[in-house]
């Protein structure tokens, strides 16, 4: 059958249909050829493309203006007398059919791609442009100046590695015929962690892949299927998320998808701008896998940032100092969330002064967190006085750890290894707050502060599981031993003491710090180490529970 | 590899700016077919077949038009001849379907999705836009039920259109039962359709219409309640700003009613809905945001078209960004376009000329600009527009009209500019007539030409003015010749200016000045309109374009009869001019003729037909068929003695228009020339307007003319003429009652400067205050209740009665005077005593108002006269004192309101005598309600006594103010990548 399409809105469609077929790269996946008059052979269909409009309406026969009516308006008549109303398929439906046929049979052959590239040029030759690169970057967003930099070894480089998913989304604003546009969303794995790119990224991207030349182009690779199914989960997932994530990350390569969305938007309350995806398929998935050149950036011996370029040419910077994967500017583009919360996206240009940012924006960057977070002087955050002033090295926020005191009212910051027990007490299980610790004489342990109770006898501070009143030392002592120390050091008790404290039992409990004596009811301490101002031993206190 | 810089192209301006939300099962991961067990290599050319293979996977099936418009031809092989007759001489080298028709509808479908409105001009083919949409739709098989919204004059148009031109069938649409007639008078005995006979429940849970229906507008609203929950799989709404029109409380059934079917369509995906009108504001932009909500909210949520608390906070939040982002604060187009010229001249390019000019002339610092009223600084922008250059005022006129086509309008609509959608303008012409009668003290005379008309001083005889050709016939060296002629033949290089300046020369030579255009009123009102010839005639005559004709008639006698007879005169001869033609006649249907006398249509008519010539010619206004009897009868004459003849019909098969009268709606006069110059015309259009000169006709032709109403299609200019002039002030003087109008701008101007608001036009004015005395703001609008709705209307002769239909009361209107009160000659023909049987039924004075006298003296006379013996209370008397016994009298028959005064306050306002008189516990109050259309605007200021030039000096504003936003917005251009 000759199936006319018409309309030069098709032609494009028409002209993709042949150069596909006869690139041979859908051979053997959907049987169909170009005609040597230029037409589409598909089974017992012929495809002609009709440039002109009068010489499509003098061949198209199914839709004509009959004796009884148009004949698009059949389906109307025979319902209006109660007939079947199903209608002779009509050409373009076929037509339809076909391409829809050929562009899923080559999407399903090369639904995978990859492409290779390492760092190309000279590493140490780009070394100085780097270095220029990263003091202006080091000098403007962090104060730090000078900073030297020196080339990792290509085995301590990770690769970058970004998928780009292919999609064809059936979009509307609620209201009118959906419409279909194109678009690509890239997503960078980190280890096993996946995140979206923006928009704004995915177009730097696009246009690095532009440029490459096909020497850079890699060869085929066996597919780690567990990495692309976490892939697709990844995307499912953003697909829910109500965060609207991938809308900002949904980069439209082409001028006719970005205008038929942005005419959707136009149209649409101002009061929602939310936009329907009914349908979202991936066409295509490529796999970017790109080795720079890396250099590390010394602040004096301080090993401090990474930077490198990234595959669309772009410096990306990553912070040493923690453990955060993510870059702080990647490909030149630095997100940071303003003081409002929303989301920013600025491009940096390494090459220009004040990286090419206006000082309100810089001072913005400045203090939000992707910058106020890295390699900041401690004294900045952690307020306890070091040789009588604040600590100035510099850390990560991410290492400064962070301690509710006073439930919530107060808070402190200190380094897991700040060398100063007075701040910073580190024992078998970690690095505690020495402030919030208490020392424990029967265990010999500082405790925090919060486990802890002043015994009734001795009135030191003894780990307690809420019920114990007494400590260890008191509760738990050897009757004949005590008798016997008493009978050692009861000299110590002036001599009225003993002769009129009763007729009760006379104890002695001792322990590296105090004697404890019980006579009848009444309790004294004794302090081992208790001087008074002219060097003499002081007399054993009365307890204030006895 | 060279470091990325962001590119400038705008793919990137949408990111972060919406959201998208998927649907719970939009990504289907099932439907990835197994991964292929290798990652192929991304080579050269997989990436160039990656872009290549985006044109099959883009497919979208609304992307192209599937029907030729050749295939909407007429086919003449069955018993009904479906599809369009090509018709060269109207259709030229286009097909059937024009060009800027089947370009309307590609666009409503693929950039509107098949949701939307269709908003070309007047006669541009709407309907034929509405049916290719439905003809692409039902082409790829999406919808099996429709439903047209139609007003009742288009409703057969409609039907006709859709089942024969476009071949949908005959009577396979359902006619929805009419409940009113084509009046709009109630029709008794209507029964609703058999619902389940109509109607068919399909698997899907929907109910569906077994046929495609159309209903009239009017009855949409009562049919019955079942037909709101069906599934119309595509709705068109014709005329659809009349969805926005609101009851007091802000709600719109109409759009209600439309609401609750689209969600019905949503629910069904099913989302096609087709807006028709050609005036999607009528110059109110806030009663526009109605139509705007619903298109761009995609139908809302029934709720947000009921009543005003129940909208949600989403509608608020759309009506402050169409307010203040679209329509930039503005609440209709006059104050938008203030606006966006304010803008353009302060904006950083121009405000450095603007700010020299300003200081030059208003002699003040630009610094305190800013703070000015924005009336005050709108006028100053007018100044400087009008001196600026023409590349200046081109830019700026640009600047606007992108504004308001682009921003505004094209926002939610198809709306092809006028140059393009015009396509009867592109084949035919139409040409204006104007025929002036004016006041002559003689209708021939010799006149002395300067010299500027010719190279030397002559003297010309005029013989006949009013010649058929308009050219003036005059005897010069004792040869008649035409006067045009004659002046084109001396090498006058201006020659149409020259002419009507010669014309003043013609005027002042049979008499006319100033002072024949004074209007008496009664034998105690004279008004005179200063400056009618001098002024306001003589800038329009001279600012008028080259291409209207002009023909004027010296008249002795400027009666009404004389004038009436002046006219028919002249209507006769442009039959006989026309005698193988069709002519359609229409006159002002606002004027009522006195009670029982035939109106002056019915009394033109019967002048012809008693003319053997023309009886024959002349069609009946009550066949049934009157476009197709029209048609088909050749050198018909239409009187149109209504005026529902004016709207809706197809009356293109005719190409001469005489209006008898002029009417003072410029919407209605735009309607008129619409009947017949729209697509179909086969000839050129000749328009006759007969108009007198001394009366509102005539300076609302002049209007006309310079606004290019009746020569071009003016579009949105004649809306914009036609709609709101409530920004107009007039203030008065309480000595001599004396009135002076002013604009909204102009009067804040006066304001600054109170010596011109002093009025020292009298002795009296200047009695207290040697400076004069301060005139104060007054209404001269209609009133209505704030409870039961009834209006206290303002009518050419003054307010009328509110309980009797002709009654007017007195003092009403005489220069906007607070108190107005009945008529005692009215109270007392109303009076059961005065009535046939009643003890005074032989009252002297009433027998004397009965036949036409109302002059007070007299009828007071009369009853000094009598001999009836009625009490003093009954006898006839002026002022409000005389009604006083009627007021309380239980002989009145008037209700429900008895004889009564109304005293209005400060704020024009007075409690509502219907309330009072219906003993409504909370009783309403009287509010002004202001003049709406130009229509009303001007008949109030015509109406106004103690005129001097305030009425020529507004209308010669308003003239020019709409010529210049007519200028500004032809300058529609539609911005690239919009079609």
């Amino acid at each position: 059958m000759r199936i006319e399409i018409n309309g030069a809105d098709y032609k494009e469609a028409f002209s993709s249909a042949q150069e596909l077929i006869k690139s041979g790269l859908v051979r053997g996946a959907l049987e169909c050829a170009v005609l040597s008059d230029g037409s589409i052979k598909h089974g017992d269909d012929v495809f002609v493309y009709v440039e002109q409009i009068q010489e499509y309406a003098a061949s198209q026969s199914r839709m004509t203006m009959t004796s009884e009516g148009a004949s698009w308006f059949e389906g109307f008549r025979r319902r209006a007398r109660g007939e079947a109303t199903e209608l002779e398929e009509d050409g373009t439906q076929k037509w339809k059919q076909f391409i829809t046929a050929l562009a899923d049979a080559y999407h399903k052959k090369y639904f995978l791609s990859a492409f290779r590239k390492t760092n190309d040029g000279d590493g140490k030759a780009q070394l100085d442009e780097y270095q220029n690169f990263a003091q202006n970057i080091m000098t403007t967003l962090f104060d730090i100046t000078p900073v030297t930099l020196a080339p990792v070894s290509e085995r301590d480089i990770d690769d970058e590695d970004i998928y780009g998913l292919s999609l064809c989304l059936q979009i509307g604003n609620g209201m009118g015929e959906l419409i279909p546009v194109l678009g690509t969303v890239y997503i960078k794995r980190y280890g096993k962690d996946f995140t979206l790119m923006t928009g704004f990224e995915a177009e730097a991207l696009e246009h690095s892949l532009e440029l490459t030349d096909d020497d850079a182009l890699s060869e085929e690779e066996v597919v780690d299927s567990a990495l692309v199914s976490a892939l697709l989960d990844a995307f499912e997932h953003y697909t829910k998320d109500e965060d609207n994530h991938l809308a900002e990350s949904l980069y439209f390569t082409e001028t006719v998808d970005h205008d038929a969305v942005k005419t959707c938007l136009d149209a649409t309350a101002i009061a929602n701008m939310n936009l329907q995806c009914r349908s979202v398929q991936i066409l295509g998935i490529s796999n970017i896998k790109w080795k720079p050149h890396a250099y590390d950036v010394y602040d004096g011996p301080e090993r401090i940032f990474r930077i490198h370029s990234s595959i669309s040419g772009g410096i990306t910077l990553f912070c040493l100092g923690c453990d955060t994967k993510e870059p702080i500017i990647d490909n030149n583009i630095l997100v940071y969330i303003d003081k409002n919360g929303k989301r920013r996206d600025i491009t940096v240009r390494p090459e220009e002064a004040g990286l090419g940012i206006d000082a309100s924006t810089l001072d913005a960057i400045r203090a939000s967190d992707v910058i106020a977070s890295h390699y900041i002087p401690v004294g900045s955050y952690c307020k306890q006085k070091v040789r009588g002033g604040l600590c100035t090295k510099k850390r990560c926020r991410q290492n400064l750890i962070e301690l509710a005191i006073n439930n919530d009212d107060e808070k402190a910051f200190f380094c897991a290894d700040c060398p100063n027990p007075e701040i910073v007490y580190t024992d078998k299980t970690g690095a505690h707050f020495t402030r919030l610790l208490t020392y424990v004489p029967t265990e010999g342990a500082m405790v925090s502060t919060a486990e802890t109770k002043l015994c009734t006898s001795c009135e030191r501070p003894f780990r307690s599981d809420g019920k114990a009143t007494m400590c260890s030392f008191c509760s738990k002592f050897n009757h004949d031993e005590a008798v016997e120390n008493y009978k050692k050091y009861r000299e110590i008790l002036p001599v009225t003491l003993r002769l009129f404290s009763g007729k009760g039992e006379k104890l002695c409990l001792e322990d590296d710090e105090i004697l404890l004596f019980r006579l009848g009811d009444n309790k004294y301490i004794f302090h081992k180490f208790s001087l008074r101002e002219r060097g003499y031993i002081q007399n054993p206190k009365k307890t204030t529970k006895s | 590899m060279p470091a990325y810089k962001p590119a400038d192209k705008g793919l990137l301006d949408i990111i972060g700016q919406y959201r998208l939300n998927f649907e719970s099962d939009a990504f289907a991961r099932q439907n990835i077919a197994a991964l292929p067990d290798t990652w192929r290599a991304y080579t050269a050319q997989i990436r160039s077949m990656n872009k290549t293979v985006k044109a099959l996977d883009r497919y979208d099936d609304f992307a192209t038009m599937k029907i030729p418009p050749r295939l909407y031809r007429e086919n003449t092989e069955g018993p009904i001849a479906y599809g369009i007759h090509y018709d060269h001489a109207v259709h030229g080298d286009e097909d059937v379907v024009l060009n800027h028709q089947h370009s309307a509808a590609h666009t409503f479908l693929q950039k509107l999705r098949g949701f939307g409105l269709l908003a070309d001009v007047v006669g541009s083919g709407k309907t034929y836009e509405a049916c290719t949409v439905l003809s692409e739709l039902a082409a790829r098989g999406v919808i099996s039920t429709m439903l047209l919204i139609v007003p009742r004059h288009v409703y057969d148009e409609w039907v006709r259109v859709l089942e024969i031109r476009f071949g949908l069938g005959k009577d396979i649409l359902y006619q929805y039962p009419h409940f009113f007639d084509k009046d709009g008078n109630p029709l008794s005995d209507v029964k609703q359709p058999n619902f389940e006979e109509l109607v068919e429940r399909c698997p899907d849970g929907f109910a569906r219409p077994k046929r495609p229906i159309i209903v009239a507008t009017e009855d949409f609203l009562l049919w019955q309640a079942a037909m709101n929950e069906c599934l119309y799989d595509v709705i068109v709404m014709d005329e659809a700003h009349h969805m926005c029109e609101e009851d007091e409380n802000g709600y719109s059934p109409t759009l209600y009613q439309l609401s609750k079917l689209t969600a019905i369509k949503k629910k069904a995906d099913k989302p096609y809905c087709l807006l028709l009108t050609a005036t999607p504001h009528s110059g109110d932009l806030d009663k526009m945001f109605r139509l705007w909500y619903f298109i761009r909210c995609q139908g809302g949520s029934p709720e947000e078209f009921a009543k005003e608390p129940k909208r949600r906070a989403s509608y608020h939040e759309e009506h402050k960004y169409y307010t203040e982002t679209i329509c930039r604060g503005a609440t209709s187009v006059r104050d938008f376009i203030n606006r966006m010229l304010l803008r353009f001249f302060l904006g950083e390019l121009y405000v450095g000329d603007f700010s020299k000019f300003y200081e030059s002339e208003y002699g003040r610092s630009f610094d305190g600009f800013a703070e000015l009223a924005e009336g005050e600084k709108i006028v100053a922008i007018e100044k400087y527009l009008e001196q600026c250059d023409d590349r200046l005022y081109e830019k700026a006129s640009q600047f606007v009209a992108d504004a308001y086509h682009n921003d505004v309008l094209r926002s939610i609509m198809i709306r092809n500019p006028k140059s393009t959608a015009g396509a009867m303008g592109r084949i035919k012409t139409k040409t204006p007539h104007n025929i002036f009668f004016f006041p002559a003290k003689k209708t021939t005379g010799n006149v002395t030409l300067p010299s500027i008309f010719a190279k030397e001083q002559l003297t010309l005889h005029i013989d006949n003015l009013a010649d058929p050709e308009g050219k003036g016939i005059v005897t010069v060296d004792g040869k008649p010749t035409y006067l045009a002629d004659y002046l084109e033949n001396r090498g006058n290089r201006k020659f149409t200016h020259g002419q009507l300046l010669f014309y003043n020369e013609v005027w002042k030579a049979l008499g006319l000045t100033d002072e024949s255009f004074t209007v008496t009123f009664d034998s105690h009102t004279t008004l005179r309109r200063r400056g009618a010839l001098t002024g306001f005639y003589s800038e329009q005559f001279r600012a008028m374009s080259d291409s209207v004709k002009l023909n004027f008639y010296p008249m002795t006698k400027m009666d009404a009869e004389s004038i009436f007879k002046a006219k028919l005169d002249y209507t006769v001869r442009l039959l006989r001019q026309h005698k193988n033609e069709r002519v359609l006649i229409f006159f002002d249907y606002d004027k009522k003729p006195p009670r029982g006398e035939a109106s002056v249509a019915e009394r033109v008519e019967d002048a012809l037909r008693k003319m053997p010539e023309f009886a024959s010619r002349i069609l009946e206004n009550t066949v049934k068929k009157l476009d197709d009897e029209f048609r088909d009868k050749e050198g018909a004459i239409l009187v149109a003695k209504q005026a529902g003849i004016t709207e809706g019909r197809n009356l293109q098969s005719c190409a001469i228009v005489i209006n008898f009268e002029v009417t003072p709606d410029p919407v209605a006069m735009e309607q008129r020339i619409g009947r017949v110059f729209r697509l179909g015309q086969k000839s050129n259009v000749t328009i006759y307007s007969l108009a007198n000169m001394c009366d509102l006709e005539g300076y609302v032709l002049m209007y006309y003319t310079r606004i290019g109403l009746i020569e071009s299609n003016s579009g949105d200019a004649t809306i914009i003429a036609g709609a709101i002039n409530n920004n107009m002030v007039s203030v008065r003087c309480e000595k001599c009652g004396r009135v002076k109008l002013y604009s909204r701008e102009n009067y804040e101007v006066a304001k600054r400067n109170p010596e011109e608001l002093m009025c020292r036009a009298l002795d009296m004015c200047r009695l207290e205050n040697p400076e004069g005395t301060m005139m104060t703001e007054i209404n001269v609008y209609d009133f209505r209740c704030t409870e039961c709705g009834n209006t206290f209307v303002r009518s050419t002769e003054g307010y009328e009665c509110l309980s009797m239909d002709r009654g007017i009361m007195c003092n009403s209107g005489r220069g906007g005077d607070r108190m107005v009160y009945c008529n005692k000659a009215c109270a007392m023909l109303h009076c059961q005593q005065f009535m046939p049987g009643g003890e005074y039924e032989h009252c002297g004075a009433l027998a004397l108002y009965k036949k036409g006298i109302t002059d007070p003296i007299e009828l007071r006379e009369r009853c000094n006269r009598c001999e009836n013996k009625c009490p003093p209370r009954c006898r006839y008397g002026e002022g409000p004192e005389a009604i006083q016994s009627c007021s309380t009298c239980r002989n009145s028959t008037c209700q429900p309101v008895p004889p009564m005064k109304l005293v209005f306050n400060e704020k024009w306002e007075a409690p509502c005598p219907i309330c009072v008189a219906e003993g409504r516990r909370r009783g309403g109050k009287l509010v002004p309600v202001v003049a709406r259309t130009f229509s009303s605007y001007v008949q109030a200021l015509w109406n106004f006594h103690f005129d001097e030039n305030a009425f020529c000096d507004n209308l010669r504003a308003e003239a020019k103010k709409v010529a210049t936003i007519r200028d500004i917005l032809d300058n529609d251009k539609m911005r690239e990548g919009e079609r």
